[in-house]
């Protein structure tokens, strides 16, 4: 019993050796870490991310005076 | 998906300090922390540029690889937040980060004439930009409010720095798009610098730069 | 006091060169270099990617301009030493940090193992007489526990995350550092003083002699228990650790500690960064000395332990252990 116990925590603390990242994996596109409600998540965009994403970039336009000096089409 | 980040346009920005303040009020930022500060060089010199300086949201974030609890997450769009009810305040993220971006309510800055809190170093809990996009907390809720400041992104809105930023000279949004943005202005005026700061924020891969031996 | 925040620096930049120079050398992740075609978001950059003016140089190489906000260092638009430090502790000192500590046990467990525990040969006289005086053990034990208390938390902040957080998870494991940050921050200054108290308590005694250097030469021998060799009151590898642990490690670690506790003096980041490198570099040596002191103290050598606990030993351990400061107090007697 008492061998499977020092093995059990030779074991664990050598887990704390092992090579792999030190933060938290991103990918992008995709999501970890934290449980966070998605911003596209309410009512407003019907949980559609492709809505938010839509009305967010529309939105980064009023950022660009051009577009009112130089109107599309 | 999206991938948000922050252009200072250095050609535009006229060092009104209107995004900080714009920042503080947005989020009611405690004392002694700026999440965004101004910062002229060459002041009062041939070349004088300003640039308004916040956490970039960096692709490989320094502070989320040094977080000794993990607490600093990214959402979709590449925005680096992080949980208030897991950090420790070990400061570790403000060595590390190249803009200054986390900063703690005691240590990092006082108000003026304030005097130091902090020995046996309670540093609290460090305060960062959100990109006006809240923390973990229900999106909107009074809680995220208290810890993070508004969550605008989840209005369907973009940072208030850059929206009310009287030049346009700082830019948030998409990358492709704001570029195409800043891209299009560069041409018509013929001159113009390079986007401060996206080599050390956005030039190393995922992970490239460390976690290595 | 900034010549003492000055003299401070100088210190932790002569230790940080000797000690991490190994480290530094092990370095092998190339710099960042620009914006090459390579990045993920290249086809982002559009067509101005890669033209910088002097003044952007400038201040992306670290010059600090003017600015509204109070923050220390808050001109500085951008500093690069942040990305060093991060690699050079997520890197090299959590890897060989990380190994360091589960070699040193096991090379001790092995050597018990094979050679056993040193042993007093003769029959023990039944008389006893006075190691260590109460003050000794006072100071010893205060030190003793701060250390133990202090390696058991620093190790969970450097080492937490990859061996603690899989286990507990996110929330218990924050818990965990609070009151671990808290407890090592309260019990650093502490050990502080209890380092110079050991240093001004132990420090007659741990004088080189002349015999010392004759412990030397036959140190295979010695430890494993096939020589004897006569010693004062310590022996060269007691010294060994006076010096080079308790005294050496100890100053590094508590200076670099104190600045790393109190960062009201307007320590810049690139101060902090040094001092929590100094920090862990020696303090990941001093818990494997440390370790290598607990197990002679205990396992290692028999009646070690009853010495510091009591402060009593017998004589013939006095005898056979230390010979000639058993001689000394003899002749006192």
């Amino acid at each position: 019993m008492r061998a499977f116990h020092v093995t059990f925590l030779l074991a664990a603390l050598l887990a704390g050796c092992g090579e792999y990242r030190q933060s938290v994996t991103y990918e992008d596109g995709g999501y970890q870490g934290k449980k966070d409600t998605r911003m596209w998540d309410s009512e407003r965009f019907m949980h559609d991310p492709s809505v938010w994403k839509q009305m967010v970039n529309e939105r980064t336009q009023h950022q660009n005076e051009y577009v009112r000096t130089e109107p599309q089409e | 998906m999206a991938r948000m980040k922050f252009i200072c346009d250095v050609e535009r920005c006229i060092e009104c300090n209107a995004c900080v303040t714009a920042c503080k009020n947005e989020h009611e930022v405690p004392w002694g922390i700026n999440r965004r500060r101004v910062i002229t060089v060459n002041d009062g010199q041939m070349g004088e540029k300003s640039v308004s300086v916040a956490c970039m949201h960096c692709t490989d974030a320094p502070c989320m690889a040094v977080c000794p609890v993990n607490c600093f997450y990214k959402t979709e769009d590449g925005v680096v937040l992080h949980d208030k009810d897991i950090c420790i305040g070990c400061g570790y993220c403000s060595y590390a980060c190249p803009f200054d971006a986390p900063q703690f309510p005691n240590s990092a800055g006082k108000a003026p004439g304030e005097s130091a809190t902090d020995f046996f170093v309670a540093r609290g809990k460090m305060d960062k930009c959100t990109y006006c996009a809240g923390g973990p907390e229900e999106n909107g809720s009074e809680a995220e409010f208290e810890k993070y400041g508004r969550n605008r992104l989840a209005e369907g809105k973009l940072p208030l720095c850059a929206e009310m930023c009287s030049t346009k000279a700082l830019l948030a949004g998409d990358a492709p798009v704001i570029v195409a943005i800043h891209e299009h202005r560069i041409e018509q005026r013929g001159y113009g610098d390079t986007r401060w700061g996206w080599d050390m924020a956005y030039g190393r891969a995922e992970n490239e730069g460390a976690d290595k031996t | 006091m900034s010549m003492l925040q000055n003299f401070l620096r100088l210190m932790l930049a002569v230790c940080m060169m000797t000690m991490v120079t190994v480290g530094y050398a092990e370095e092998a992740v190339p710099p960042a270099d620009g914006m090459s075609s390579a990045t993920p978001f290249a086809q982002e950059e559009g067509r101005t990617a890669g033209v910088k003016s002097d003044t952007q140089r400038q201040a992306e190489s670290g010059a600090a301009g003017v600015t509204q906000s109070r923050i220390r260092d808050a001109g500085v638009f951008q500093q690069t030493q942040g990305h060093d430090w991060r690699v050079l502790r997520n890197g090299p000192v959590t890897f060989y940090g990380g190994w360091l500590l589960m070699v040193t046990p096991a090379l001790m467990l092995a050597f018990y193992l094979i050679f056993g525990p040193l042993k007093v040969h003769s029959a023990p006289a039944g008389r006893e007489i006075r190691r260590f005086s109460r003050k000794e053990q006072v100071v010893h034990w205060s030190a003793a526990g701060s250390f133990v208390i202090l390696a058991l938390t620093g190790i969970i902040i450097l080492f937490g995350k990859h061996v603690l957080i899989p286990v507990i998870g996110h929330d218990a494991f924050s818990w965990v550092a609070i009151i671990g940050k808290n407890i090592h921050n309260i019990v650093g200054p502490f050990f502080a003083v209890a380092v110079l108290a050991m240093f001004i308590t132990f420090v007659r005694d741990n004088l080189f002699k002349a015999i010392d250097l004759q412990w030397l030469l036959n140190v295979h021998l010695v430890v494993t228990g096939k020589k004897h060799v006569p010693s004062y009151k310590y022996n060269i590898g007691e010294k060994a650790w006076f010096w080079g642990g308790v005294s050496f490690l100890g100053l590094i670690v508590s200076a670099s500690g104190l600045v790393l506790d109190f960062p009201t003096f307007e320590q810049t980041r690139q101060t902090m960064q040094i001092a929590n490198t100094v920090h862990g570099i020696g303090a990941l040596l001093f818990i494997a000395a440390g370790l290598g002191h607990i197990y002679m103290g205990t396992l290692g050598a028999e009646g070690a332990f009853k010495a510091m606990k009591t402060g009593m030993v017998d004589e013939t351990w006095a005898k056979e252990h230390h010979e000639l400061w058993y001689e000394e107090m003899k002749d006192k007697a």
